[in-house]
């Protein structure tokens, strides 16, 4: 008898995602009491959402590996790593068949803590618990240990927390948000807040970019046409075909080469979404469900909501900011030393959401937000996103994600945008025995600074909301002069 | 069905509503529209509507027309989706289940 149940569980956890998941999403959503039905049907859903996304990432590589290839042997661009972005990205880490349960423990371990009073926040933003379980990935199908990928998980997870505590207060004097109470936990943006204030007391410093004031809405209609992902995808896959396979005068078959790989990715960029949302949408009931039997079993304390970054990105400076790192974050990944990742998935609709925080600490101003992101954020995203591919692949084969043959590795662009997480990884990989005493180091240097610098601006965000709401009342006309 | 609410049903019968067409609208029209879908539905299921929620971006609002209510997560809006005049509720106090916070403007913008 037991040795049935062995069995079958060892069948369940040798399956691929579109098994697996459901079925840890049923489990869990009996466990934390959400209406069968919509447990059922957001079960079905996800397991077809995971199907479509192993779908696309085989049509998308069938198209791309050929001429990454070309690519290669041409020009000697070796890009051996490909940015599948973070829809894809966020499904590798639901396949991880634990991720539902640790994320689930995640939002019962916050409430915990804010009812003892020891952060102020309760992130609820199920979703984006992913790059914490990410990183415990990592991790975990490197190392194997099982309490380093714990104790990985959980200094990422409550650093992070921590942080929204610390710039609760600028959020409302920015945004002037609709209800009390509302912070951001969005690992990948929040985290670049201290390194935002600190830039801006740089730029405060240099003649000639002291200055500097740009208008969002002047930006925003010349360039607003890079933001659809269909076009943007066209001109990425376009643009890789031309590099790949143009010769001077090209013959037929090399415009339909290009033509078609175009069409591919633009494919690929339109429909990922539909999948993503599958995926989410099968969640809801569960994230529902752990939402309600966590507010129910919170004593009467006053907690912030953590909420994703993604509800601030209607201020025109971050879609202005969204639209111009496009482009740019292109152009880096081809001249960036040491990168190695193709960009696409991740390139066009990324930066919008993790450039916030490397915006709004700086009031706004998008030359320094572009500055900021074009001179750090998006170089580090692509070095880590690159350096990551190795554990990714480590995630993937763990996980039976299926990859069509000869696709090469996968990364992406979004696990890049946490430092702190990569840094807990090296610095566990190197106590692990499998990291050399460079990637200690540079685990142990990002670490560093990241301390130093959150200490050293340990009281800007109220000072700034102090700035922010007297601003208002007097000169806010004079600082918007381009 | 109904049988709670003896008032509003009645009005429903009388004539039938016209068909409202709704945009649920968040930064990246993936993850947060589609985890408050399920409430929205019930919110407009309890007022009475006919309704069709379109999901998507902001940046998707100009693609569609005849929009009633445009429901957000994301705020402030960008001034050209405010600039079109639809009204907007923002759902935010959803992501607390709270329904109550947004049923009665939802329900006054709607008519």
């Amino acid at each position: 008898m037991l040795q049935s149940v062995l069995n079958v569980f060892s069948w369940l956890l040798s399956q691929g995602a579109p098994i697996i998941v459901p079925v840890s999403v049923i489990i869990l959503g009996l466990v934390f009491q959400a209406p069968k039905e919509k447990v059922f049907a957001g079960a079905l859903r996800m397991g077809v959402g995971f199907t479509a996304l192993f779908a696309l990432v085989g049509v998308i590589f069938s198209a791309l590996g050929p001429a990454a290839n070309q690519m290669a042997t041409r020009f000697g661009l070796v890009f051996t790593v490909t940015d599948l972005g973070w829809p894809t990205q966020s499904g590798i880490v639901f396949a991880i068949p634990w991720a539902m349960a640790a994320i689930a423990l995640f939002i019962v371990l916050n409430a915990i803590l804010v009812a003892l009073g020891v952060v102020k926040t309760l992130n609820v933003d199920f979703n984006n618990h992913w790059i914490f379980v990410f990183y415990m990935g990592a991790t975990y199908y490197m190392t194997g240990s099982w309490l380093l990928t714990i104790i990985v998980g959980l200094i990422f997870w409550f650093v992070s927390l921590k942080m929204a505590d610390w710039i609760y207060p600028m959020i409302d004097a920015y945004y002037d948000m609709p209800m009390e109470g509302i912070t951001i936990t969005h690992a990948y943006s929040i985290l670049w807040a201290p390194i935002g204030f600190l830039l801006d007391k740089f730029w405060d410093m240099i003649p000639g970019i002291r200055d500097v004031q740009w208008d969002p809405e002047s930006i925003k209609e010349k360039w607003g046409f890079f933001g659809e992902p269909v076009f943007i995808g066209w001109i990425i896959g376009l643009f890789v075909g031309i590099v790949a396979y143009f010769e001077w005068i090209p013959t037929g078959a090399q415009v339909s080469a290009a033509l078609g790989l175009a069409f591919t990715v633009s494919f690929f960029m339109l429909l990922l979404p539909r999948a993503a949302e599958l995926i989410v949408a099968g969640m809801a009931p569960l994230s529902d469900a752990v939402r309600v039997f966590v507010t129910k079993k919170m004593p009467g304390r006053d907690f912030h909501l953590g909420l994703d970054a993604a509800i601030l990105v209607g201020a025109p400076e971050h879609v202005a900011i969204g639209v111009l790192t496009t482009p740019i974050a292109f152009l880096i990944a081809f001249l960036l030393p040491g990168n190695n990742m193709l960009p696409m998935g991740d390139v066009a609709g990324l930066f919008i959401f993790i450039c916030v925080f490397i915006t709004n600490t700086n009031r706004g101003n998008i030359f320094r937000g572009l500055l900021n992101s074009a001179l750090i954020l998006i170089p580090v995203s692509f070095w880590i996103g690159s350096t990551m591919s190795v554990a990714n692949m480590a995630i993937v084969e763990g996980t039976g994600f299926v990859l069509p043959e000869g696709a090469g590795m996968i990364s992406s662009l979004c696990v890049g945008t946490t430092p702190v997480g990569f840094a807990l990884y090296q610095v566990s990989s190197f106590i692990a025995g499998i990291g050399s005493s460079k990637d200690l180091l540079i685990g142990v240097a990002i670490l560093g600074v990241f301390a130093a610098v959150w200490y050293l601006m340990r009281n800007r965000p109220v000072e700034y909301a102090r700035e922010l709401r007297g601003e208002e009342q007097t000169g806010m006309e004079d600082s918007e002069v381009s | 069905m109904f049988g709670k609410k003896k008032a509003k049903p009645k009005q429903v019968k009388r004539e039938i509503k016209p068909k409202k067409r709704i945009m649920l609208v968040c930064g990246s029209g993936m993850v947060s529209s589609t985890l408050v879908y399920p409430m929205v539905e019930e919110i407009l299921k309890e007022g009475g509507y006919r309704f069709e929620i379109i999901k998507g971006s902001f940046n998707d609002v100009k693609n569609n027309s005849n929009i009633a209510l445009i429901l957000t997560t994301v705020s402030p809006l960008p001034k050209e989706v405010v600039e079109t005049g639809i009204p907007i509720t923002v759902v935010t106090a959803l992501f607390r289940g709270d329904k109550d916070a947004v049923k009665g403007d939802i329900f006054s913008k709607l008519g």
